[in-house]
């Protein structure tokens, strides 16, 4: 069995790592796919998806193959409040505008009816030079709601019976393999969809995900392990000539990409202390998927030029997780347990798409470490097994006053679902079902104008003429978040597995 | 097999779940605020026409403006852009003898991209003809507007430090600058000999003798430094008209680039009607061809985040294949008339706040024109 397992786990594992992937945001809001997991996966549910909940329990698990179908839906709705005044002017369009002290204004502005209504191309009075400028209304691309369904593989196999074990976990989506969209949280993404994004969602669920662990029982009352989630780091470089800056049709380009490989760690533990009490905890290493992107330009005048991006995917902080499993009642067939986790996430350390720390907005806007809690049983009744979870995953986001309008929720969820082991000819099989289902808690922040980029500063003069320029005064911005917002919704999944034995 | 059909069911009734259970909204915007350009008379506006009479919303002194268009008063003695007043007047047909707005344009290639960049450059006169000559006998100069693919300006340090600057009447160590204006076959030709300026360096960098018209490349090379984007250097013979601390007067730039450009500037404009033509005899705005030459050196860049590299570009003379011209709008003959003091705020060099006010009139009277000439030597 170990020579068709073994190069199996390694074909599987050369096979996924050729494009990118990234472990943990997916697996992690997911949770384990197959097995009794659930909400404390830490403590509970060896299986396959151990390899990154907790690889000490690999040693434990069944050893068997996974195969499992999942869906998964965020539906989070941004409510924005409408807007009193505030708009740019159309005058900021002719960029004749000087701030009080004779500095240029930021390029970054536009009128907000070019938000609204767009401009059109062509050369009558008012006309922007073709193409024009399309309309963005306020979030109208959003992306709080979208459904996605997965395939799920896991094996764990004993290279020496309970002492030593491998296992592999991996969540391949459908619908393509890798998404990683970034947006700005402030004012400029006004310039591209004017819209707030959830921020712990959306292309975090679309990754291919990817885990490897390793458990030894070093003690028949302790068990260590290991888990390897694979990251890529991406660097590409375009190297650009620029011929008529109106028109890209024209750009030359010469394009340099590089994909390296990184791991990011995960260290579990698994005790046992009495015969009716199991003890879990977990260490996460931060993960990200990087991208960085250097564009350099040259022009017909000879003036070369450059600029880096770093942007940031699927950042997940440290994590400390710790659980405890104990076994509360049993009579006949049936036997139930209590379990119970913590998860101490240090969001403090967030990095967001573009690279940059919340705290760059203020010292009260910096995300905040979460310590989420969950608590459930699990009951058996000889080869079924069922499960229920309660969870609460306080949000790391503080109430966005300032210019940042990061969007994020609390979660309150329950988390359930049941497998049996039936036999079918001469095989067994572990068919089983979870659901679960968070309510993400309704929150609105209303802004504190005082923290807005006014883009047409009080004071503000024409180039041309040094007069003022009129309605400068107060606050002008095309924030898409302000003058405030509000968001809830739901995150719910559902999955199917079949266990087979090796 | 039936046991996978409550299983099969509930998957797909997961995944066809409406995925409309939350929404995104946007609430009703309320108390918008008057938008100027958008072609409607909202409140805080003056005027909202597409029109040389109403500039950013606010009606142009001597121009009434309705809902739909401006047009300029006439019988005020007061000459306004684009105006057709039969009762203004001059007191003969090529005497240019009172004062006048001045808007100088000139073309310039940008040596990032290669395009036309126009320039306004704007300033008081007074002339004094006797026979068929006249000479500038009080001059201010009222700043700077470049469009194109960047937007430049002077800051307003700039144009306080250069309002004063290479004057031009009897004062200056040049002498007072001449012209001509002669009867022509069905008009006036008119003439406006060369000039020099300098701006950022001393008056040490002008030619000696103007009436030698000597070419910019043969005078003393301008101050320099090897790198405006990394220099401190206060390069010897700079100055720092506008009182910022960094050598050379300030220009702001937006659109293409943004940032602040400190440059040490040299040129020479002459003005003349081409043989063959005139000017309108006893016209009250003139077009008088020109020509001109250009020297920038550019000492520090600031303000510019990743474009410095850009911002430190200097600009190129076009004139060889655009040339310029002199607009002049005739404002009045009599300091302190009801006329001339719709324009004129004081006595020129008197009062520096009075001159601003002054400046900022011209500039109404003779707004920036951007556009340019579809073809070469138009």
């Amino acid at each position: 069995m170990l020579r068709r397992t073994t190069p199996a786990l390694i074909a599987s594992l050369c096979l996924l790592a050729s494009t990118e992937a990234s472990a943990s945001p997916l697996v992690d809001l997911a949770g384990p796919i197959g097995g009794e997991g659930g909400a404390n996966a830490v403590v509970s549910g060896a299986s396959a998806a151990s390899a990154y909940f907790n690889p000490a329990l690999l040693v434990d698990a069944d050893e068997d193959l996974l195969v499992g179908f999942a869906v998964i839906s965020q539906q989070v709705g941004v409510a924005l409040d409408g807007r009193d005044g505030g708009d740019v002017p159309d005058v900021v369009a002719g960029r004749d505008i000087l701030g009080p002290g004779g500095q240029p204004i930021s390029n970054a502005s536009v009128p907000t009816s070019w938000l609204r209504n767009g401009c059109p191309g062509g050369t009558d009075p008012g006309d922007c030079p073709p193409p024009g400028f399309a309309a963005r209304p306020r979030q109208s691309q959003g992306s709080g709601q979208q459904t996605r369904t997965y395939l799920a593989l896991g094996i764990v196999k004993h290279v020496v019976p309970d002492r030593f074990s491998l296992g592999m976990y991996a969540m391949l989506p459908f619908s393509g393999f890798t998404t990683a969209n970034s947006f700005y949280p402030d004012e400029r993404e006004a310039l591209f969809s004017n819209s707030l994004h959830p921020e712990l969602y959306g292309d975090r669920l679309n990754a291919l995900s990817f885990v490897f662990g390793g458990a030894f029982k070093i003690l028949p009352t302790l068990s260590l392990g290991v888990g390897l989630s694979l990251n890529f780091t991406n660097s590409a470089g375009a190297a650009t000539y620029v011929r008529d800056s109106t028109n890209y049709d024209t750009l030359l380009l010469n394009d340099a990409v590089k994909t390296q490989l990184d791991v990011a760690p995960t260290a579990g533990v698994r005790w046992l202390p009495a015969k009716w009490l199991r003890i879990g905890g977990t260490v996460h290493a931060p993960e990200h998927f990087v991208v960085d992107t250097t564009i350099s330009g040259t022009l017909p005048s000879g003036t070369e030029s450059s600029t880096s991006r770093h942007d940031v995917y699927d950042y997940m902080p440290w994590m400390v997780r710790f659980g405890a499993e104990a076994d509360v009642a049993k009579r006949g067939l049936w036997s139930m347990t209590l379990d119970g986790s913590v998860n101490y996430a240090m969001w403090s350390s967030y990095l967001d798409r573009h690279g940059g720390s919340p705290a760059d907005y203020g010292n009260d806007l910096a995300w905040k470490d979460t310590l989420s809690v969950a608590v459930g049983t699990r009951q058996h009744y000889g080869s079924a097994r069922a499960w229920l979870d309660l969870r609460y995953v306080p949000s790391p986001v503080p109430a966005q006053v300032g210019r940042s309008n990061y969007v994020d929720n609390d979660r309150v969820g329950v988390v359930a679902g049941a497998d049996v082991q039936g036999t079918v000819g001469q095989t067994k099989l572990r068919p089983g079902i979870a659901l679960f289902i968070d309510r993400l808690l309704p929150r609105h922040v209303t802004k504190d104008d005082a923290r807005i980029v006014d883009e047409l500063p009080d004071g503000a003069i024409y180039g041309s003429t040094h007069d003022p320029v009129q309605g400068a005064k107060g606050l002008q911005t095309n924030n898409p978040g302000w003058p405030g917002f509000g968001s809830r919704g739901w995150f719910w999944g559902a999955t199917v597995t079949l266990s087979v034995p090796l | 097999m039936p046991k996978a059909r409550p299983l099969a069911a509930l998957v797909l009734a997961a995944a066809l779940a409406p995925s409309a259970c939350a929404h995104d909204t946007v609430g009703v915007d309320t108390g918008a605020e008057a938008v100027c350009g958008n072609g409607k008379l909202e409140p805080g506006e003056e005027c909202d026409v597409d029109s040389p009479g109403c500039v950013q919303c606010a009606v142009v002194p001597d121009w009434t403006c309705s809902t739909s268009t401006c047009a300029p008063i006439c019988g005020d003695g007061v000459i306004a852009s684009s105006a057709d007043c039969s009762d203004a007047h001059r007191d003969s047909a090529c005497d240019l003898t009172g004062y006048w707005a001045a808007r100088e344009t000139d073309y310039t290639r940008d040596s990032i991209l290669g395009s036309i960049q126009t320039s306004s450059t704007w300033y008081l006169y007074h002339f004094v003809q006797t026979g068929d000559d006249f000479v500038i006998d009080q001059d201010i100069e009222c700043g700077v507007h470049v469009t194109g693919s960047a937007v430049v300006d002077s800051t307003p340090g700039t144009l306080r430090g250069l309002i004063y600057q290479n004057r031009m009447d009897a004062q200056s160590p040049h002498g007072a600058r001449h012209g001509t204006s002669r009867p022509a076959s069905d008009g006036c030709a008119v003439r406006l000999d060369r000039w020099y300026r300098v701006r950022g360096a001393t008056q040490a960098y002008l030619p000696a003798d103007f009436t030698r018209r000597p070419p910019l490349t043969a005078l003393t090379p301008l101050p320099s430094v090897d790198n405006p984007v990394t220099s401190t250097d206060f390069p010897a013979g700079a100055t720092d008209e506008d009182g910022d601390g960094i050598p050379g007067v300030a220009f702001a730039i937006t659109g293409f680039v943004n940032g602040i450009r400190n440059a040490a500037q040299r040129d020479w404009k002459e003005f003349a009607t081409p043989a063959g033509q005139s000017v309108p005899a006893a016209g009250l705005e003139l077009a008088i061809q020109g020509a001109f030459d250009l020297q920038e050196n550019v000492l520090r860049v600031t303000a510019c985040g990743g474009a410095c590299a850009l911002i430190a570009s200097p600009a190129n003379s076009a004139s060889a294949t655009y040339p310029g011209r002199l607009t002049l709008a005739f404002v009045g003959k009599t300091l302190g008339s009801d006329r001339v003091s719709r324009v004129v705020a004081g006595k020129p060099r008197d009062s520096l706040d009075a001159d601003l006010t002054t400046c900022a009139n011209v500039r109404l009277v003779l707004p920036h024109d951007g556009s340019v000439p579809s073809s070469p030597s138009q």
